[in-house]
């Protein structure tokens, strides 16, 4: 962590006093729920097989679900910030009729469960689906049961999350600038690249790191859309889920891998996105 | 002039807009080289009218022409956007954009153009300079003092050379130290501009320091216009009247004596007749606490005070009476007359104190009565 600097520490003293006093009616729940988050983390911890922990990380099926849940996770991300934002983008700033109706739709994947969202993406993109038929015996493409499933499963599930953050940020931010900037002769596309855009970069890094979160841990789409195939298709989350039956030891080990990647990434992305947070 | 690439284009507009239940409803029209400023008080459309020239808020009716550009045209469906209409905006709060720095806020324009950023930047060096900001080339806006702010943000309009310079009350978000240099300087620029300028504000030195055209836009219309020192010798309206800092009265006037429409009679020096506007200095009213012996051809009458107030080096005395009046006298004499709310109190003005100018018949609805600051 960084030292603390002069001015810091002076303003910050105050504040330090205040919350040590913190009432009981907020201290007592915030501690349960503290101990409530933390205490399976501890069980993970306690019930780790460490003896024979880097035999199991050495094995090479782990090792290609854990590469394999890093690369999907990524291109779902990107996939999503490549439309995501284009999306969020309409929904913030033009007039669209029934806007309300496809910002509740777009939506929709936070509160569906998972499992039906991959049935849905079955029926959609499958061998006899309504757009992977014609995939199919058009361009001889077949989408389920490979990583490219994998990816757009997690893309269904996750890009709800960048697209709430980046259009809540494309709400808050101040519409004048991009006045100002047409007023300067910079056609509509200009002014969303380099004013638009600019202004709501820390959003757009918040959302696609909320989106590739939830990417990595995604399970019910991708195991009924893409399968259970290792090399393929096999993500971290399937391989614990399959190995708790056979060798709960490995279940474990490999949910501690997941947790120590999910904290090192989080880790590094959660001070450049706290302090650029909101957008001054 | 020394802006040289500044068309010489001028502006001859009529807006109709609306927005809620407002209506905004003016003919403007101003020459290259001119600054016309367009003074109201909140709320009186001025901002709209602005953004219409701009072109960020669509005419209900009317045409905008620019030199021999139809920017818009609602009869004939002619809507020019924002961005191609080469006219210059300096912003309330500036705007400049905050993740860029001085000189790339005013080299921003020239890359949209498509000018590459080494050229881009060495223009935005060059009018930094010229308005006196080079230094600060490399700081972001919120480093910038509102000074500073301002002086960017008439680089970043002026370096376009635009057809039409639009600024919307250009120094309010300034302190008074600020206000006064950058006044000067702005109108400084503004003559070497070339274009024609559209000045909103409503603070009425401003507007008569920056202007050489005044029009006052009260509720969505224009009314009154002029030179700004006729315009403040002559006003038309309470608002006027009360920026300008006179009393201003209506009334038929007839062999040197005005009949006022609020009641009482005033004795003026000037022979005209008809309806009238009568427009009295605070300072030229003197107080007494006697009724005083008469004199020279000057009107007397009585009234009682209704407050008192500090303005400037000089106190000013509200009265009512038949007719109403401010009077502003020093606090010696304040002092001296021992003067307090509700005591009675003579006034006196010399007939030819006051000005009297007829009301002409377009103008005479606007009008409202009194005048003077709060």
């Amino acid at each position: 962590m960084t030292g603390l600097r002069g001015p810091d520490r002076l303003s910050s003293a105050p504040h330090r006093t205040r919350r040590a006093s913190a009432p009981w009616p907020l201290a007592g729940p915030a501690v349960l729920a503290v101990a409530f988050l933390l205490l399976p983390l501890a069980g993970l911890l306690v019930r780790a097989p460490w003896r024979s922990l880097p035999a199991l990380l050495g094995d090479p099926l782990v090792r290609e679900a854990l590469r394999l849940s890093l690369l999907s996770a990524s291109l779902a991300t990107a996939l999503a910030v490549l439309v995501g934002v284009p999306l969020a983008w309409v929904l913030a700033r033009t007039r669209l009729p029934g806007r309300p109706l496809l910002r509740a739709l777009v939506t929709l994947p936070l509160v569906l469960p998972p499992v039906v969202g991959g049935v849905a993406l079955l029926l959609a993109f499958g061998r006899r689906g309504i757009v992977g038929r014609y995939l199919d015996s058009w361009f001889g493409i077949t989408i389920p049961f490979t990583t490219t499933a994998v990816v757009l499963a997690e893309t269904f599930v996750a890009m709800p999350f960048l697209i709430i953050t980046v259009e809540g940020a494309l709400r808050a931010s101040d519409v004048r600038y991009e006045e100002a900037s047409a007023s300067l002769g910079a056609s509509r596309w200009t002014t969303f690249r380099r004013v638009t855009l600019p202004l709501v970069a820390p959003s757009v890094t918040a959302g696609a790191v909320l989106c590739w979160a939830r990417a990595l841990g995604e399970f019910g789409a991708t195991i009924t859309f893409a399968g259970n195939f290792p090399g393929t298709t096999q993500t971290m989350p399937i391989a614990v889920y399959i190995a708790l039956e056979t060798d709960p030891g490995a279940a474990i080990a490999l949910s501690l891998v997941l947790l120590v990647v999910s904290i090192v990434i989080l880790t590094a992305l959660r001070d450049r996105i706290v302090r650029s947070g909101p957008v001054s | 002039m020394t802006a040289g690439g500044a068309a010489e284009a001028a502006l001859d507009a009529r807006v109709l807009a609306r927005q809620g239940g407002f209506q905004l409803d003016v003919a403007l029209a101003a020459v290259p080289g001119e600054v016309v400023a367009v003074l109201g008080p909140n709320g009186a459309g001025k901002s709209t009218l602005l953004r219409t020239l701009a072109g960020l808020v669509r005419l209900a009716d009317g045409r905008i022409r620019l030199g021999d550009r139809v920017l818009d045209d609602v009869p004939a469906g002619v809507h020019i956007a924002p961005e191609h209409r080469r006219i210059g905006v300096v912003f309330q709060d500036y705007l400049l954009f905050p993740h860029l720095t001085a000189l790339d806020n005013v080299a921003y324009g020239l890359r949209a153009r498509g000018l590459r950023r080494t050229a881009a930047r060495q223009s935005a060096r060059r009018w930094l300079d010229r308005v006196g900001v080079s230094d600060r080339a490399g700081s972001r806006p919120p480093q910038l003092s509102g000074g500073e702010a301002q002086r960017v943000a008439l680089a970043r309009a002026l370096v376009l050379q635009p057809d039409l310079l639009l600024l919307d009350e250009p120094l309010a978000a300034l302190d008074a130290g600020a206000r006064l240099s950058l006044r000067t300087d702005l109108r400084r620029h503004l003559t070497s501009y070339g274009g024609p300028a559209i000045v909103v504000t409503h603070d009425a030195v401003e507007a008569m320091v920056l202007a050489d055209r005044l029009m006052v836009l009260e509720r969505g219309r224009i009314v009154q216009q002029g030179a700004p020192a006729e315009v403040a010798r002559h006003p038309r309206t309470g608002y006027v009247a009360s920026l300008v800092g006179v009393n201003l009265y209506r009334g038929i006037a007839r062999d040197g004596h005005v009949a006022l429409d609020g009641g009482g009679t005033l004795l003026a020096a000037e022979h005209t007749s008809g309806p009238v506007y009568v427009a009295l200095r605070p300072s030229a009213v003197a107080l007494h606490r006697q009724p005083p012996t008469p004199g020279s051809p000057r009107n007397t009458w009585t009234g009682t005070i209704s407050g008192l107030e500090a303005v400037g080096d000089r106190v000013r005395v509200a009265v009512t009476g038949s007719p109403p009046v401010f009077a502003d006298i020093t606090p010696a004499a304040a002092a001296e007359l021992g003067l307090a709310a509700t005591d009675q109190v003579w006034m006196t003005v010399k007939a030819s104190e006051l000005v009297v100018y007829p009301i002409t018949p377009d103008q005479g609805s606007a009008a409202a009565d009194q005048g003077v600051p709060p």
